[in-house]
């Protein structure tokens, strides 16, 4: 045999394994440090934002005509749901169900303030915007599909194929905001039009639906007590005052920021 | 195949050393298989996920189904060779690496499954780039990751010997395998010393192994555990994954048993009392099995079982509804039949396990569609369900997949021998290179004063290692966990960034660009140059960005500016402002309706800038700029077209 090396193969990697447990160790303890203000800060990220965005949906105006859809579909770009049956044409970002009592029920996406998408996301591509919108940035989704699954309001959608795009289409700037150019193995959602909204304008759904003449859609900031359909403003607690506003499946805890205002001598669905 | 020979060991060289024109014939049609499977997958990554038959409702179908499956038969390896090694039974030694093997060219398989299923496999690595230690998906990919690590080490340690006695017996084997043995022997000669280390390595692998498994079948079931889903909303789905694995796992090895008993001539190995053995484990797991599904469904049913709650119209789905056929196939077919096959002491024959096998191994698949698809098909909102029929390309890569385990578990048969030598034959004449353990009663070395002495400075040495690693813990290197929120480093002040308005372009290109007439003030405060010109949405929206090193700039954006004029096509004609907060007033642009606050402090320190809004000719313009009222109306009012 040759002279004994000073440190033995066994030893370096008994030494190397416990560096590392410790190394796991410290990083453990410094997720436990105490609270300060700036962990407070990061912590309540989501809660910055001095804005509140909220939907309102009168379903005692809605009389089920698929304008909002349609106004979506325009403004959006909305690329095609590729034959599920259940959407037929384009993924109904904003989807209208019809109800055996006569009463229609809009949903767009639910907003949610505890939302199971942005949760369970492996690489946060979904995420809250600075204003608190879950926003999806396509740049970096892979395509699991873990937010279709996630999702109890149905309300997450996924480009099978390429979707259709034209030239006019290509030469916008991609952002989350507005999602266009879309793309081909990502997963698609409403953002309530973040380009309008936060330049002051009401999304593109609400304003399809007051020019149809409903004005079931009402969209404005819960943090300052106003609503607007594109032409009337009005005060969100004035509006919702004696409706038996809810939010839908409130009882799973996700916080949406939708307020569906029921048909009035109707029953809740 | 291979003669009879002095020894038993030749049965277990004989596939190694010879390869008969069937198996050539076996290994290319399993290949052929395979390559289908990849021609499959090549046409989905070209043409989109859209050659499935997954939709945006049920969104995850064959490849997660088979994705959980091979997890399931992968947790068998850790079983037979850990557990059973642990409590002493002698009589798993001829079939541990066939479990392992099972285990190895299944994980194999299974650790391919969420590749296919990503929409953008080009972005894997994001996995661990942007990886969020929140996310199911996150702790799935980290489990199956040390599993897979686990289960080799645990695979390969039993096998140094045997291939040291390959190099050492097959010396007229192909350069190739004299190169292979060589290197993956790692010079072993069978010194009491490699003995001894190698022993404890076994056993630390066998105990280190048994929670791996068991936790990387419960993250798998957490993947449908943690999301608000009808029929994934249970508790026992870790104990149920598991126990479906482990009985799947079993009927597996069975199958594989008896194939390679009859093939390469096994019997002085693989008896009838191995088969029985692995029957009573087969019939354990599966009575534990039902009394889970009866668990699962019974509670549920008995609760909720109304037809207009999810739950009822879930439970009746699946016992007459669209998928009884599944569900009652697998409970009878899959569960109950077996359980009487192999109870039955008639139907104990190897047939009979050979049936109860195969019977749990599709049932068990079978079970993995009933607990995903009909999940994801119950409406969530509306009244019609989601639907799902595979496509050729599914059928094609499911079909490749258990080719191409068949064909890892074929190729390693025919490199390695299958059954441990080293646990199974007694060193003899006929067989004098062939390595095995010095005999029992290994000196156990007490423990002088001298090595007290010597294992007090090695506690030092180690502890000096331990202290560095915690210490370089605290080095600032960022670990990469995403927040929640977008922005990294966020400040107290909520920044808008200046994309947010958009692309910067020249002016003359936002006027090319932009679908209707761009005003520019003339009136502004003194010193105000234009920075910067951003379009957004196409023909939407326009930014014009001013800097003025003479005002405090904006905190609402992070950079040099002073004001922002903003205008965008406002498709109706507007009597009042969209939504906007009361503290705006009327005011009066040159005629034209307008909109204004005074910048204000909102909250915690944080400044608005003044706002100013007013239409014209269905343009809706913007002015934020830290200046009163009525400077902005008179930088509105000088507005001129372009």
């Amino acid at each position: 045999m040759s002279r004994r090396p000073r440190i033995e193969r066994r030893q370096l990697l008994k030494g190397t394994a416990l560096a590392t447990a410790g190394l796991v160790f410290s990083s453990l303890v410094k997720g436990l440090e105490p609270v300060s203000s700036q962990t407070l800060e990061n912590a309540s990220a989501m809660k910055g934002s001095a804005r509140r965005y909220v939907f309102v949906i009168d379903l005692d105006k809605c009389d089920g005509c698929r304008k909002c859809t349609e106004g979506c579909h325009a403004e959006m770009h909305v690329p095609p749901a590729w034959g599920d049956p259940n959407y037929e044409g384009k993924q109904p970002w904003i989807q209208v169900f019809d109800f055996a009592d006569g009463t229609h029920m809009p949903v767009p996406c639910q907003n949610c303030q505890n939302s199971p998408c942005t949760k369970v996301c492996p690489v946060g591509a979904t995420y809250y915007s600075e204003d608190n919108i879950v926003l999806i940035d396509q740049n970096r989704c892979i395509g699991c599909r873990i937010c279709l699954a996630s999702c109890p309001y149905e309300r997450r959608f996924f480009n099978w194929y390429d979707p259709p795009v034209t030239e006019e289409e290509k030469k916008i700037p991609y952002s989350p905001d507005y999602n266009i150019p879309h793309r081909r193995g990502v997963a698609e959602k409403c953002v309530w039009c973040r380009h309008r909204t936060k330049m002051g304008m009401v999304p593109a759904c609400v304003e399809a639906c007051t020019r149809a003449g409903m004005k079931a859609l009402w969209f404005g900031d819960a943090a300052q007590d106003v609503v607007s359909n594109g032409v009337d403003t009005a005060r969100l607690s004035t509006m919702i005052q004696g409706r038996g506003a809810y939010r839908f499946k409130d009882e799973l805890g996700t916080s949406p920021s939708v307020l569906y205002l029921p048909p009035r001598g109707g029953t809740i669905t | 195949m291979s003669s009879s020979s002095t020894s038993k060991s030749a049965a277990l060289f004989g596939p190694i050393k010879s390869h008969s024109s069937s198996s050539y014939a076996l290994g290319s049609t399993l290949l052929a298989i395979a390559l289908w499977g990849v021609y499959a997958y090549y046409v989905q990554v070209t043409t989109g996920l859209g050659v499935t038959g997954m939709r945006s409702v049920v969104s995850w179908a064959f490849y997660i189904i088979n994705f959980v499956f091979f997890i399931g038969i992968s947790h068998v390896g850790a079983l037979m060779s850990a557990i059973l090694r642990l409590t002493n039974a002698e009589w798993r030694k001829p079939i541990t690496r066939i479990a392992e093997v099972v285990t190895f060219s299944s994980l194999m398989m299974a650790v391919m499954m969420p590749l296919i299923d990503l929409g953008r496999p080009d972005r894997l690595l994001y996995t661990i780039i942007f990886a969020r230690f929140q996310s199911p998906l996150t702790w799935d990919f980290m489990a199956i990751g040390t599993y897979m690590i686990g289960s080799t080490i645990f695979l390969y340690l039993p096998m140094i010997p045997d291939i040291a006695s390959c190099r050492d017996k097959l010396e007229d084997a192909s350069k190739f395998r004299r190169w292979l043995y060589g290197k993956l022997s790692l010079g072993w000669n069978g010194s009491s010393g490699q003995w001894r280390h190698l022993e404890k390595a076994i056993k630390m692998m066998s105990i280190i192994i048994i929670p791996i498994a068991i936790s990387v079948h419960t993250v798998v079931s957490w993947d449908f555990a943690m999301l608000f889903r009808t029929g994934w909303n249970s508790t026992i789905f870790g104990p149920y994954f598991v126990a479906g694995a482990l009985l799947s796992g079993v009927a597996t090895v069975i199958l594989v048993m008896a194939f390679l008993t009859k093939y390469y001539h096994l019997e002085g190995y693989i008896t009838k009392r191995h088969f029985d053995n692995l029957g009573k484990l087969l019939i354990a797991l599966d009575i534990i099995v039902i009394y889970f599904t009866i668990n699962e469904n019974l509670v549920p049913g008995y609760k909720f079982f109304d037809s207009s709650s999810p739950e009822g119209q879930w439970m009746a789905s699946l016992l007459w509804g669209q998928y009884s056929t599944f569900f009652w196939v697998q409970l009878i077919g899959g569960l109950v039949i077996p359980a009487f096959l192999i109870g039955l002491p008639r139907t104990r024959t190897i047939t009979g396990y050979l049936v109860a096998s195969l019977l749990v191994d599709v049932g068990m698949w079978i079970e993995r569609f009933n607990i995903i698809v009909p999940t994801l098909a119950l409406p969530q909102l509306s009244y019609s369900w989601g639907s799902y029929v595979p496509t050729w390309v599914e059928l094609s890569i499911v079909a490749g997949t258990f080719a191409g385990f068949t064909l890892i578990y074929f190729v390693f048969s025919r490199l390695f021998p299958v059954i441990s030598i080293w646990e199974t034959e007694e060193p003899s004449e006929a067989n004098p290179t062939v390595f095995s353990p010095p005999s029992m009663g290994l000196t156990l070395q007490t423990k002088s004063t001298s090595s007290m002495a010597a294992s007090k400075r090695s506690f030092l040495k180690y502890g000096t290692f331990a202290i560095v690693g915690f210490a370089l813990g605290f080095a600032p290197i960022q670990v990469p966990i995403r927040p929640l929120n977008s922005s990294g480093n966020r400040s107290s002040v909520p920044v808008v960034p200046l994309s947010n308005l958009g692309v910067s372009v020249s002016l003359a290109e936002a006027k090319k660009a932009i679908g209707f007439s761009i005003s520019k003030p003339t009136k502004l405060p003194l010193g105000s140059k234009l920075k910067d010109v951003r379009v957004l949405g196409g023909n939407h929206i326009v930014s014009l960005i001013y800097e003025n090193p003479l005002i405090k700039p904006l905190s609402l954006y992070n950079e040099d500016v002073a004001l922002v004029i903003i205008q965008a096509q406002d498709s109706f004609n507007v009597t009042s402002p969209a939504y906007l907060p009361s503290e705006f007033i009327r005011v009066n642009v040159a005629g034209n309706i307008g909109f204004a606050r005074e910048p204000s402090q909102v909250s915690g320190g944080v400044t608005e800038p003044g706002q100013l809004q007013w239409w014209i000719n269905g343009v809706r313009c913007a002015i934020f700029a830290d200046s009163t009222i009525n400077e902005m109306t008179k930088t509105a009012e000088s507005m001129e077209a372009l």
